[in-house]
């Protein structure tokens, strides 16, 4: 990476020798500090180019959708966004070949023309990344720190996974499905992503080996030519480029999967010493709604200003979406889109008349299990699964 | 000179240089700090950087204990950093990346603009027809694989480069190639570009051995 690039990408720039002492300061202007702003403060100046993404970080590559882009049923290829560890890999140096290993009574290899002729199955549904809104939690924690737009929606098009599997014939005694992927590692030193999902999850009829997004081929930024889709599950048991199915009797044994994107079974607090309470693993995501118009820090003509976004779940569905303004109480917004596991919602809000002046909304979903955003989800020291209200200040002119 | 005549003006050198050294500490520790400040840098650079870009750091805000516990993470992972850097690095990220500040405001791109080897521009691949893939195996060997390894697979030294976006960015490959980057030293003496030509057509021939079980810890 040369000075450019690493400047742009955040880096400090050189500088001589007696001016290191002023360095925190000059580091902080460099990197755009501006008070209390965020991404999507950073975005408001730009919000109508959908296709812009909020660059978490150039190496691995996270990128991170504006809510403007989010205003949609379904989240364009070029607007959704971007999460791998180790990076996309140079997918078309090689014949694709997916086998499928393990306990099977037939081991298969498939070229992806042969996964093509087996029959299609589609799915409309959310993927976010198990750390969306990491940057919201207090105290902060160590990771990428997506704030809102670690999330979007498609239609997932591919083979079913439990078409797959029966095909190979799982052989008694299995329990769970690991995927290997195409993206190596930096060093063999270094645990692959590796990640595996229960036997009956896999063999779930929604649950896909993705070939295709919004109708078109998957794009290899998104895991093409082939990723896992588990609907209502976060996107870390989405595996993308998968290359190797294994059916198995354990969990896969990497890092990924046995230390990584795991959660405490009740909350811990801050602080408070690790191994007292069982970590299990990200699975199913949790209500949230999103605001996706008016932006954070956005400004809008006076008269009535309509609140859009989009809201989602993971077991059932969304029932409600509510809308507080300032401090006046909670209104329920007009559903759209049917009720569909795994999908999100599209839902409106009409404020009829609001003085001209700062403004702030809040959103917050419940579904048909019966839970209700919080405020503030508890903490968890990996920053997973945040789902508190969702909140934007605006200006009516 | 009589003993007497010496110790007094052993005593007066010393009652000098004491007097100058009154201010000295102050301009000494600052040196020190910027000593420590620039070697910290410089190994973080060197060493974290093979991996992943400034930008993941710089975007966090973390505790002394947090930047504390990502450090012993990533030597755990493999990272090459000297045991002796791991103290000065961490220091060194405390102070710039505290939690007592505010995080930054990241960029805007366009997938098209965004500026990153992970990146694959497939309709970029390089003119590989009639390059020797033989000689680009031997000189990989020769020049890349000591760092690299020898598969490509990456080593503790240089990441894996088998299958990466890289070798779809045939520009960005030529220029690392030629002019080096941080630790790796630049081949402009050592290599013709049909040298590097038969270096990349070799890489993007080899085929990603997905390993047959995850590794690493």
């Amino acid at each position: 990476m040369d000075e450019a690039r690493d400047e742009a990408a955040g880096h400090v720039p050189a500088i001589s020798r007696r001016a290191w002492i002023g360095i925190g300061l000059i580091g902080a202007a460099g990197a755009g500090l501006s008070g209390r702003s965020t991404a999507q403060g950073a975005s408001g100046a730009a919000a109508s180019d959908e296709e812009k993404l909020i660059v978490r970080s150039l190496r691995p590559l996270n990128l991170e959708a504006t809510s403007t882009a989010l205003d949609h049923r379904m989240t364009p290829a070029n607007s959704l966004f971007v999460r791998s560890h180790f990076g996309a890999p140079a997918v078309e140096l090689e014949t694709w070949v997916v086998e499928i290993v393990g306990l099977v009574q037939h081991p298969l290899k498939l070229r992806l023309d042969e996964l093509g002729r087996i029959e299609t199955a589609s799915k409309t549904a959310v993927i976010q990344c198990a750390g969306n809104g990491r940057g919201l939690f207090r105290p902060r924690v160590p990771g990428t720190p997506w704030e809102r737009g670690a999330v979007g929606q498609a239609e997932w098009s591919g083979v079913r996974l439990a078409d797959l599997l029966d095909r190979a014939g799982v052989q008694e005694g299995a329990e769970h499905v690991h995927f290997y992927g195409s993206d190596a590692p930096p060093s063999p030193k270094i645990s692959a992503f590796v990640r595996s999902i229960p036997i009956d999850r896999a063999r779930d009829p929604s649950t896909l080996l993705a070939l295709r997004m919004n109708g078109e081929p998957l794009p290899t930024l998104h895991g093409g030519p082939a990723r896992v889709v588990v609907p209502g599950w976060a996107g870390n048991n989405w595996t993308k480029w998968v290359r190797r199915i294994v059916v198995s009797r354990e969990e896969a044994p990497s890092f990924y999967m046995q230390t990584a994107y795991r959660m405490p079974r009740t909350p811990v607090p801050p602080g408070a010493p690790a191994g007292a309470v069982a970590m299990l693993p990200v699975t199913w995501m949790n209500v949230k709604s999103l605001i996706a118009s008016p932006v954070q820090g956005g400004s809008v003509a006076s008269g009535p200003v309509e609140v859009r976004g989009v809201a989602w779940t993971g077991r059932g569905h969304v029932t409600k979406v509510e809308v507080r303004v300032d401090d006046g109480s909670w209104k329920e917004a007009t559903l759209r889109d049917d009720p569909e596991t795994g999908a999100w919602r599209r839902w409106g809000f009409r404020l009829e008349s609001a003085r001209p002046g700062r403004h702030v909304v809040v959103a917050r979903a419940t579904d048909s299990e019966g839970e209700v955003q919080p405020e503030t989800p508890p903490w968890n020291k990996s920053g997973y699964l945040w789902n508190g209200y969702d909140t934007v200040a605006f200006e009516v002119k | 000179m009589s003993t007497v005549r010496y110790l007094f003006m052993a005593a007066l050198s010393l009652a000098i240089v004491g007097s100058l050294m009154v201010p000295a500490p102050a301009r000494q520790d600052d040196d020190e700090a910027e000593m420590r400040e620039l070697l910290a840098r410089r190994s973080l650079e060197e060493n974290c950087l093979i991996c992943h870009t400034m930008d993941l750091i710089a975007g966090q805000r973390l505790t002394p204990a947090q930047w504390k516990a990502e450090v012993v993470k990533m030597i755990g992972w493999g990272s090459p950093l000297p045991k002796e850097a791991a103290d000065p690095v961490t220091e060194f990220l405390a102070r710039h990346y505290s939690d007592r500040e505010p995080t930054p405001v990241p960029t805007l791109a366009t997938l098209k603009d965004v500026d990153s080897y992970e990146v694959p521009k497939e309709r970029n691949a390089p003119a590989e027809a009639g390059a020797d893939l033989k000689r680009g195996e031997k000189l990989y060997a020769t020049t890349c694989a000591n760092c690299h390894g020898p598969k490509a697979l990456g080593g503790d030294l240089g990441p894996a480069l088998v299958h990466k976006a890289i070798l779809d960015r045939p520009t960005d490959y030529n220029r690392i190639l030629f002019e080096g980057l941080r630790r790796m030293p630049g081949n402009k003496q050592t290599l013709k570009p049909e040298d590097s030509v038969a270096i990349l057509a070799w890489l993007r021939s080899l085929s990603y051995p997905v390993p047959l079980d995850p590794g690493g810890r």
